[in-house]
């Protein structure tokens, strides 16, 4: 950011927060790993009612659950820190090595996540084509959570690009990197996909591989699904004619208010739009697309041929739209009240919601939360080009 | 995170800037910045506090929403925050952990606070802070009631404005309680909007712009527009208090003073004064804010009390301490006629009484300077200030909205910033003392210790920090602070990463 708006990076701060960060992600493997096999459980980690039962309770009969955002998170911030590593060993090789660590460390939270050794209980499902948590039990048995919502999608946050000639200035880190993809392919063909572009070559670090990823695209690019006018939905409207029953538990969509009162009952991540989730979402689908291009596409079930590029700009511009006068001069997120649509002392006002509505965009919960729904200022940056 | 208790770095506070740089820098009309390389004025601001460390965010919002009903103010038997101190209990109870109002404003360690309470004429109490549900009165969990809008605020706060939207008829405090239990939890919420209390236009838009003539000299404009069809009275209360840093102790500490100041052509003042009192006692250095003076127009009649409980209401007659003058005594003068007030004319709580009667259609402005000099014709410029600072706020934003973007979503990103900005706060919390409490003759009760925070003793925070929303979610949070940092970064970048290491720390 610095080095964009002034010329000149600061590099006394990323350096301190990388130290700092190193702690924390020890704290992490070492707290929420409980079985040591890189999948992590991590118990309440947001989206209140997102999940079948509380997080932050404990589970029924011992039962373990394993998280699919967990892991996804824990992915985004191995590459985060190996990022951060490549950018400090530009000027001091020594961070080469723990540029490395963190690649390594990122390819078994991966492929655990994707391929768990000798367990047949994936997060991934074939089948559907999506990531799913699943419920163990003491006894060997598991039940696998068929909900499609945000934790099923958080696993493509984890998301970094390497081209070639860029990281070839750091030869430590390569002779480890190539070593790592000649040696280690049952892991890495889990979680490096290697992308040629006029000759040159970009290793796009993902948990999903060009196939998986188009599937979970098309579900993003579906309105009956992820879609809605205003941008990426918690959960997927199918589950409103499908809802996911285990027990007495029950998920359906819920694009308003949540009926289902976990954590209050004040906030609802069944059907609604956050800001913090699909910010990020948008941000690593522009990483993929600019690993990928434009010649990934998918095709979507009324037989329009989607750019990768194209989605995300679609995102971006619908989120945007939740606060932006609309052809007919109302603003989504003020719904049917007049006054905020129509009243010219009213209607250049602006609050800044806590979520909104799955169909409508209309904005609920906090209403001076800008907090991260001020992430709109970012999205107007970032789509609105200087 | 003990050593967050500073602000370091480039905030840091060596010693006590207090009256001599201020008050050179309160004489000085216009902003004291000149344009140079650094493009506009206002990033000419902030390279001068990254420089060289000029203390133009000394002052700013950081004065939350809402410090009843949270977790710090807590001290019951059983952890419920919401009912130990309501909404109700606020006007009369002294916090301990930091205060709140309307559109408010204080120094950066919390010391003194200036904001805003309105009436009018019909209200039982004050509107001196704002109202909503606690999650047990809600449809959906606690929700605020009322409208307000940060409309803008440029970084270092050199420019704010903030909206209010005040109903003349009474407001209907107990009906929206009522409704909203009986929708039990299903349905939309019911919000002030249905009430019907702004049918007619019967309201007033009341508009707060703060301007600042230097780093620590702070013009106030208030301007309120009677909307409906007919001539209405409104009261305006600004308001000037400590925070109470005093109370808390075995023995009592020194306390600052509020006393009337001199009054000129068109103005009167109050002179507000901690040099001769104790200051805060957890920071690696002394803090103070010295003589400051408010002034305000002619017509405002000076009102004092002492920021402490109403322990006779609060807790019965067998509580008095037989203090006369209270928190809330301000509300007991104005709305119930009451001798509440001291007429000695000092304490550590005061304000400027205006009654404007507003035309239909017609508006009533209420200026007002917060500095530390002795100035002749303190409001003569204020209109001229607020003016200017508005251009440059202008011109600051006008270099940060992309080129592709329209009117509209720069006026949304505009406001988004502003509300970023509005939403810093004191975030004040030494949670070793919280448990303990501060009086060993008067420990809070036994059960408490296990009920909250008892992984948390390291922490003692006397920073402003980003908040996600100064009334529903008056505390910090890590994960919503990393996103805020996103947006602030590219209008103040250095207030951004320092937000960032605070977390780390």
């Amino acid at each position: 950011m610095d080095r964009i708006r002034s010329g000149k990076a600061d590099r006394a701060f990323l350096e301190k927060c990388f130290h700092k960060l190193l702690i924390n992600f020890a704290w992490w493997i070492n707290k929420v790993d409980s079985s040591g096999n890189n999948i992590f459980e991590g118990g309440f980690l947001g989206l209140d009612n997102i999940t079948l039962f509380d997080r932050s309770e404990k589970l029924p009969g011992g039962a373990t659950l394993e998280q699919s955002d967990a892991t996804g998170w824990m992915g985004l911030f191995c590459l985060n820190m190996m990022r951060i590593a490549l950018e400090l060993a530009k000027e001091n090789p020594t961070y080469e090595g723990l540029a490395t660590k963190f690649f390594q460390h990122y390819v078994y939270v991966g492929a655990a996540m994707k391929h768990m050794g000798g367990k047949d209980h994936n997060l991934w499902d074939e089948k559907d084509g999506f990531f799913y948590d699943v419920l163990r039990y003491p006894d060997g048995n598991f039940d696998k959570l068929r909900v499609r919502s945000m934790v099923g999608l958080i696993p493509l946050y984890a998301v970094e690009r390497l081209e070639a000639g860029w990281i070839g200035q750091f030869k430590d880190f390569t002779t480890s990197l190539d070593w790592f993809l000649e040696n280690r392919k049952d892991l890495v063909q889990e979680c490096v996909n290697r992308i040629q572009h006029d000759g040159e070559e970009t290793l796009a670090l993902t948990i999903v591989n060009r196939d998986q990823l188009r599937r979970m695209l098309q579900r993003m690019c579906d309105p009956d699904e992820f879609l809605s006018d205003f941008g990426l939905r918690s959960l997927s409207k199918a589950h409103l004619a499908n809802p996911f029953v285990l027990g007495h538990n029950r998920v359906v969509y819920e694009p308003g208010e949540a009926d289902c009162k976990i954590k209050g009952g004040n906030s609802n991540w069944r059907g609604p739009i956050w800001f913090p989730t699909a910010f990020l979402m948008i941000e690593s689908l522009r990483k993929l697309a600019k690993a990928y291009g434009d010649d990934l596409t998918v095709v979507d079930k009324g037989g329009r041929e989607w750019p990768i590029g194209e989605i995300v700009q679609t995102h971006a511009d619908r989120l945007i739209s939740i606060f932006v006068r609309n052809p007919q001069g109302r603003r989504p997120l003020y719904g049917d009240i007049g006054k905020f649509q129509t009243d010219p002392h009213w209607r250049d006002y602006l609050m800044f919601h806590e979520y909104f509505h799955g169909d409508t965009g209309v904005g609920l919960g906090a209403s001076h939360q800008t907090g991260w729904t001020g992430l709109v200022a970012s999205l107007i940056d970032e789509w609105r080009g200087h | 995170m003990f050593a967050g208790l500073a602000q370091r770095g480039r905030t840091s506070l060596q010693g006590a800037p207090t009256s001599p740089a201020a008050a050179s820098t309160c004489l000085a009309s216009s902003s004291g910045v000149t344009r140079g390389d650094m493009g506009t004025i206002e990033k000419q601001r902030l390279a001068e506090i990254k420089e060289r460390g000029a203390e133009w965010q000394r002052w700013g919002p950081y004065l939350s929403e809402r410090s009843w009903g949270t977790v710090r103010e807590d001290y019951s038997a059983d952890g419920s925050a919401w009912g130990h101190l309501t909404h109700d209990m606020a006007r009369s109870k002294a916090f301990r952990w930091g205060d709140d109002g309307l559109a408010g404003i204080c120094d950066r360690y919390q010391i003194l606070c200036s904001s805003l309470a309105l009436w009018n004429g019909r209200d039982p109490i004050l509107k001196e802070r704002p109202f909503g549900l606690i999650p047990s009165e809600g449809n959906h969990g606690e929700d605020l009631k009322e409208y307000y809008f940060y409309v803008d605020s440029t970084p270092t706060h050199s420019y704010m404005k903030y909206l209010y939207k005040y109903p003349q008829a009474e407001y209907p405090y107990q009906h929206l309680i009522d409704e909203n239990r009986n929708r039990g939890g299903t349905g939309p919420e019911y919000e002030l909007l249905d009430t019907g209390i702004f049918d007619e236009d019967r309201y007033f838009d009341v508009f707060v712009e703060y301007a600042k003539a230097g780093p620590e000299d702070i013009c106030i404009r208030i301007e309120a527009f009677n909307r409906g069809p007919q001539e209405a009275e409104l009261h305006l209360l600004p308001q000037l208090w400590f925070r109470n840093i005093w109370a808390w102790t075995e023995t009592r500490r020194r306390e600052p003073a509020i006393t009337r100041g001199a009054s000129g052509k068109g103005f009167v003042s109050l002179v507000a004064d901690d040099s001769a009192a104790d200051g805060l006692d957890n920071l690696p250095f002394a803090y103070q804010v010295g003589r400051r003076v408010l002034y305000g127009e002619a017509d405002g009649k000076a009102l004092f009390t002492d920021n402490e409980t109403n322990l006779a209401k609060l807790h019965g007659p067998q509580a008095d301490d037989g203090r006369r003058y209270v928190k809330d005594a301000f509300h007991r003068h104005v709305v119930g006629g009451e001798p509440a007030v001291n007429p000695e004319e000092k304490g550590t709580k005061a304000c400027l009484h205006y009654v404007r009667k507003v035309a239909a259609g017609g508006s009533t402005v209420v200026r007002l300077r917060l500095c530390a000099a002795d100035l002749a014709d303190p409001l003569g410029e204020v209109d001229r200030i607020v003016a200017s600072r508005l251009r440059e706020a202008d011109e600051f934003y006008a270099g940060v909205h992309p080129a592709g973007a329209s009117e509209d979503e720069r006026r949304v990103q505009r406001q988004a910033f502003a509300g970023l900005m509005w939403s810093k706060q004191n975030y004040l919390f030494d949670v070793g003392r919280w448990l303990a409490g501060d009086n060993p003759g008067l420990p809070p009760p036994a059960s408490r210790q296990h009920l909250r925070n008892k992984h948390w003793r390291h922490l003692n925070s006397m920073r402003v920090l980003s908040m996600p929303d100064k009334w529903e979610y008056p505390w910090f949070a890590a994960w919503d602070l990393a996103f805020h940092t996103i947006a602030i970064a590219l209008i103040d970048a250095e207030f951004a990463k320092e937000q960032l290491w605070f977390m780390l720390f």
